[in-house]
């Protein structure tokens, strides 16, 4: 992943270790990337970094363990793949009907592409 | 280490190069010190560093002028595009100079990194590269662990790796042991990522002071027809508007998800154009 | 502050070194050519050479310190250095300036009026002579007035070179605070000085009085009036800063 400048650093930090567990690259109860090698990979501000971290912490998504590391919580990937799913219909059913609708597609248009 | 700047003046003559500017940086954090050519970046690093005297005014650290006061210099390594070193001297005499004066300063990274640098001990200053002295600029800078060091436009004639690496060293020696750092630069696309907090200054005053990400965060481009812009952005706070054929452009502060909500397309602003817009605005 | 002083210190040696070399290399090159010509040519004929090791080094000790206003404060203020530690810093640089050049000159003069036996030191300013027949190449010195010994040599030396430079760094110090209508006022002020003395005469009546009896002690006191114009300095030291 490459990072987006204009876009907020630590946001695409804590999608990126979300992508992770996602995908399985990292499953439950394995070490997530320290704070500094996040900082150091990417070249950013490591208080920027610390900042996706920490939400993902606060969201009880990975832990910490003192003097160890930050690891995957136990139902991380479940919980994301819901609150995934919620945002779902806004993220891309939302602006692919707005297209749609501008360009004069009706509903079974929609449905076969979707089938496709 | 707190820098207090309260009602800072300087005036060269009668053109005020800082008028009457207040802030407070407080470390350790990467700072990012923006502002066209002439907005007053340099004379404000100048005064920091007690190189200068302000007009009126005063700019404190934790409590104290930086005016020769031995205190603060001795915490403060000012790091500028040029003549940083006399050209009579050896590589090896520059760094015992700093060694001596920097009571922090770590001899081991610095051999260390004059050898990444390819630099040679026994070379005279005035026998380097540009892009050499900036190489060793760069390694003062580091290497004094100075609580407050700061980079003014550190790295004419470096090129891209060598930038690469000066970055790599900085993140990895921030790491170890924060300190605050400011930077100055228009290179502001490559190192925007290291900061974490941005200053950005015009005609020598400050217009804005915010954290990096929210920054990025509070302003976006919008685009749409006109007419539906035009009434999106009549309560907003709008830095520059651009129109082509019916559609418009306008970079505003505000969230993108308020003005997706409302139909329109968006689009992040990099922190360099945010401030190239910023600054015309205000120029205007 | 301690510290500070070591640290000038080492920079301010680290940069005259260099120059200091090339200085040294030129005189000393030149003093050989003198040997190698003295010994071809004017050896055992009648043709005379002189060799004045004193106004060179005059002349270089107050250049060192008129430059090193513009060239060495500004890097020191850089590193973070205390006005009060660059106006402690310098005394003493000066002063060591003076002494081991004074050393130098002093000492190969000796040595090769002592090893050379065609040559001679010779107490003499313009024609006014005391040389003998037969010894070719002879070293003034302004210890002409004194008894010429290496001391002498060394206290006149290091005395007048002391002067210079602290005069010379106080004309510095007010071409790099008030620029060149700054500094060439100053001067000006002392070519006035001057003129005035000698319109009205107190000043000629001055040098007769101190070379009509002239010890060592004129020399001492002249080390005193060059630390009197050195703690001068201080007023336009104290509130400096980096230019440009």
């Amino acid at each position: 992943m490459k990072l987006d400048e204009s876009k907020p650093i630590y946001l695409q930090v804590k999608q990126y270790i979300e992508n992770l567990i996602i995908n399985e690259s990292l499953k439950a109860n394995e070490r997530v990337p320290s704070t500094n090698e996040f900082a150091k990979f990417y070249q950013i501000n490591p208080a920027t970094a610390a900042k996706g971290v920490n939400e993902l912490v606060d969201e009880g998504i990975i832990y910490k363990r003192r003097g160890v590391g930050m690891f995957v919580a136990e139902h991380a990937r479940d919980y994301l793949l819901k609150e995934r799913k919620e945002d779902f219909y806004e993220r891309y059913i939302l602006p692919l009907k707005k297209e749609a609708e501008k360009l004069g597609m009706t509903e079974e248009e929609l449905i076969n592409l979707m089938k496709r | 280490m707190i820098i207090n700047v309260n009602e800072l003046e300087k005036k060269y003559g009668k053109s005020e190069a800082l008028s009457d500017i207040s802030f407070t940086l407080e470390g350790p954090k990467i700072y990012g010190l923006l502002g066209r050519n002439g907005s007053g970046k340099t004379t404000f690093m100048d005064l920091l560093a007690g190189h200068t005297l302000p007009t009126s005014g005063s700019v404190k650290v934790d409590g104290l002028e930086t005016f020769d006061n031995r205190k603060v210099t001795e915490n403060i390594c000012l790091i500028k595009e040029a003549n940083n070193f006399h050209k009579d001297l050896k590589i090896k005499q520059v760094l015992r100079a700093y060694e001596l004066f920097y009571p922090r300063w770590d001899n081991k990274l610095a051999l260390a990194l004059i050898k990444d640098y390819h630099l040679n001990l026994n070379a005279r200053i005035k026998s380097l590269s540009k892009g050499m002295v900036s190489a060793l600029g760069v390694i003062c800078g580091l290497c004094s662990k100075a609580p407050i060091t700061i980079y003014d436009e550190p790295y004419i004639g470096l090129d891209a790796a060598a930038r690469k690496m000066f970055y790599d060293t900085l993140i990895e020696e921030y790491e170890k042991e924060k300190r605050m750092i400011i930077f100055s630069t228009h290179l502001i696309d490559e190192v925007s990522l290291l900061f974490e907090e941005v200053l950005i200054l015009q005609e020598g005053e400050l217009l804005l002071q915010q954290n990096a990400d929210e920054l990025r965060k509070g302003s976006c481009v919008v685009t749409g027809e006109k007419e539906q812009v035009e009434t999106f952005i009549a309560d907003k706070d709008v830095i520059k508007k651009e129109e082509l054929a019916g559609m418009m452009n306008a970079y505003i502060y505000g969230s993108k998800r308020e003005a997706e909500a409302a139909g329109l397309r968006t689009e992040s602003i990099p922190i360099q154009e945010l401030m190239i817009y910023l600054t015309e605005k205000e120029g205007a | 502050m301690q510290r500070q002083l070591k640290a000038s210190l080492f920079y301010l040696s680290s940069e005259i070194r260099y120059t200091a070399i090339i200085f040294w290399a030129i005189i000393l090159s030149i003093l050989a050519f003198s040997l190698v010509l003295d010994i071809a040519f004017f050896k055992n004929s009648d043709g005379q050479m002189m060799f004045n090791f004193s106004f060179p080094l005059y002349i270089f000790s107050a250049i060192v310190a008129q430059q090193t206003v513009k060239g060495s404060i500004p890097y020191l203020i850089k590193m973070g250095s205390t006005r009060k530690n660059i106006f402690a810093s310098f005394s003493i640089y000066f002063f060591v300036i003076s002494l081991v050049n004074a050393f130098i000159a002093n000492t190969v003069h000796s040595l090769i009026v002592n090893f050379y036996p065609n040559s001679q030191s010779v107490v003499t300013l313009g024609s006014v002579s005391n040389t003998k027949s037969g010894e070719s190449l002879s070293f003034n010195h302004l210890a002409f007035f004194l008894e010429d010994t290496w001391m002498t040599r060394m206290v006149v030396d290091t005395t007048i070179m002391f002067f210079l430079m602290a005069f010379a760094f106080v004309l510095g110090l007010f071409f790099y605070r008030f620029g060149l209508l700054g500094g060439f006022s100053f001067i000006g002020i002392i070519v006035l000085f001057f003129i005035i003395g000698m319109a009205q005469g107190w000043l000629l009546d001055f040098f007769v009085y101190v070379f009509s009896d002239i010890t060592l002690l004129v020399f001492i006191q002249l080390f005193f009036v060059g630390l009197i114009i050195y703690f001068a300095s201080y007023v336009l030291l104290r509130r400096l800063t980096i230019q440009g």
